[in-house]
């Protein structure tokens, strides 16, 4: 084996490519990238220099006019000076009269935070007096008995408003103007049935021009997604019913044990799932642990930092249509599902799948590499 | 011709000069070994580019207790792994994986791609980043054990079980190809 590798190093680098790779042009833009960084450096250094100087001239300016202004204040008194000083104060109340009424809107990262508390912090089968001790009583109640959900009634909550006055302006209907514009962070719904238990919980926000509408409830879970741009695919995935139940189970022990009546599809499914909420121990567990394809450790998968765990809307772009895939075993152990994540696409995608030695299929690790 | 493991006090003396001296003699490298970790050439050329400026921004970091072809390897390699941690390339669907390229050979590509030796850099390529990365700059770089224990950061014992472990597992895999290259 050694000397077959030792005599293949020229057989590697022209399977990468037998051409040169690194050419004059990439050269170029390195050496202007970096005299491009060391003008704007040569001017930031300038621009503080600057600034320093006229702060200080500006200062010196101030201070004199205050000595000057002092020592006239103390040698004449007269009523002019007064009356304007009350001109200035009269300013004031008319100011007043009109409060900030509106707060910032509040950031993607505060949204995405709050949704991820409420997923985890509402389940299925909690009763409505447990809801309303975490989420309060600022809801408003809908009838949801013709509905085929199952439920008799839901609440409705709006969260991480910016106007106060959004705050119970709720309907059944997604805010999506209000959501897309972040003046409504989330919008979240709860349903219940006739033994006040939750059925059902629907989530609202946005994402980029994208608003998400992610539900789950005994009969699955299903995530669309509402672009702005009219012309772009509408993204749906769903869990059955029991690939729901399983997941639900998976999540509590990570035991690979529950997955053992699923199809590559539907584990597949529930890695997709796990990615969406961010629950990535459920989503290490369900990598091959075959030794020669594990690519890194857990405490390795651990460490990736929040910004490199990509978003909602990227996990459900590169997955999409994953569900209506086909599985192809291709080796013993190997196989892959093809699907066609978007009909724009030049080819369709693969999602790699390897049979562990307890005969579960499971995911490879860079599963779309 | 300047070798591998000259010091930086024989290089061109302007910073510039020295980011031109190292394009000169590790761009086409340090791209290809990029490109062993991203497996895409369009990642492989933008993480290039980031490699020299930022080389070129800690040019006076430098310590000459270690080659230049290590530290410019070193940093090669840290950005490739904080490219393999990102986004981008656990998630996002490649435009010219492997998995893809097999699908649209000709028959006579086929028969090519059979070939031994492009079969075991193949197999290579898709072998754990860990044992990858071990076996490329000892077999193909030519780097010795000491110098991969210094551009990885970890100790010679970990480098020397990583390599023969990795031999293992290639050994494994060209074995269920049905190869039986054992040498």
């Amino acid at each position: 084996m050694d000397k077959l590798l030792k005599d293949m190093k020229d057989d590697f680098e022209n399977y990468l490519n037998e051409e040169r790779v690194f050419t004059g042009h990439e050269r170029r833009r390195v050496i202007n990238q970096v005299n491009y960084s060391s003008t704007e450096n040569k001017r930031q250094n300038f621009f503080p220099k600057v600034l320093s100087s006229v702060t200080l001239v500006s200062l010196c300016v101030l201070i004199v006019f205050l000595v000057l202004t002092f020592t006239n204040a103390g040698e004449k008194s007269q009523p002019a000076d007064l009356h304007n000083e009350i001109n200035t104060i009269q300013k004031d109340p008319i100011e007043q009269e009109n409060p900030v009424k509106t707060l910032p809107k509040y950031s993607d990262k505060e949204i995405a935070d709050k949704v991820n508390v409420l997923q985890n912090q509402i389940v299925l089968g909690m009763t409505e007096k447990e809801v309303l001790a975490l989420l309060g009583n600022e809801y408003v109640e809908f009838d949801d008995s013709e509905s085929k959900r199952g439920a008799v009634k839901q609440i409705g909550y709006n969260f991480l408003v910016s106007d106060s006055t959004d705050q119970l302006n709720i309907s059944k209907e997604t805010a999506v103007e209000s959501i897309q514009n972040r003046e409504i962070g989330v919008q979240f719904y709860v349903g219940f049935s006739n033994r006040d238990e939750v059925l059902f919980t629907t989530i609202n926000f946005a994402e980029g021009d994208s608003v998400l509408i992610m539900s789950k409830g005994k009969n699955g879970r299903v995530i669309e997604t509402i672009s702005s741009t009219s012309n772009s695919d509408v993204i749906k995935f769903t869990l059955t019913p029991e690939e729901t139940v399983i997941y639900q189970k998976f999540l509590q022990d990570l035991d690979e044990k529950h997955l053992k009546d699923l199809n590559p599809v539907s584990i597949a499914k529930l890695y997709v799932q796990a990615q969406i909420d961010k629950r990535y121990d459920a989503e290490y567990a369900l990598y091959t642990d075959r030794e020669e394809f594990v690519h890194w450790t857990k405490e390795e998968h651990d460490s990736i930092p929040e910004s490199d765990q990509g978003t909602t809307l990227q996990t459900l772009t590169t997955y999409n249509h994953l569900e209506a895939g086909r599985f192809i075993q291709d080796g013993e152990y190997d196989g892959y599902i093809e699907y066609e994540a978007s009909k724009n696409a030049d080819a369709k995608s693969g999602f790699k799948m390897i049979k562990d030695e307890d005969g579960i299929w499971n995911v490879s690790f860079m599963p779309i590499q | 011709m300047v070798k591998g493991n000259t010091a930086v006090k024989d290089y061109p003396r302007s910073e510039l000069d020295q980011l031109i001296y190292l394009m000169d003699v590790y761009g086409e490298e340090i791209k290809r070994l990029a490109f062993t970790y991203t497996k895409n050439w369009q990642q492989a050329e933008d993480i290039t580019q980031e490699i020299f400026i930022n080389a070129y921004n800690h040019l006076n970091d430098f310590r000459e207790e270690s080659t230049i072809k290590t530290w410019i390897y070193r940093i090669a390699i840290n950005k490739c792994k904080d490219y393999l941690r990102s986004w981008h390339y656990t998630k996002t669907l490649l435009t010219n994986t492997f998995y893809q390229k097999s699908n649209s050979l000709s028959p006579e590509e086929e028969y090519l791609e059979m070939e031994q030796r492009q079969q075991i850099s193949k197999l290579i390529l898709e072998l754990p980043v860990k044992y990858r990365e071990v076996i490329i700059l000892y077999y193909f770089k030519e780097f010795s054990i000491e110098e991969i224990s210094a551009a990885l950061d970890c100790n010679l014992n970990t480098v020397k079980s990583r390599l023969r472990r990795a031999k293992k597992s290639l050994e494994t895999k060209m074995a269920r190809e049905g190869g039986g290259y054992i040498g």
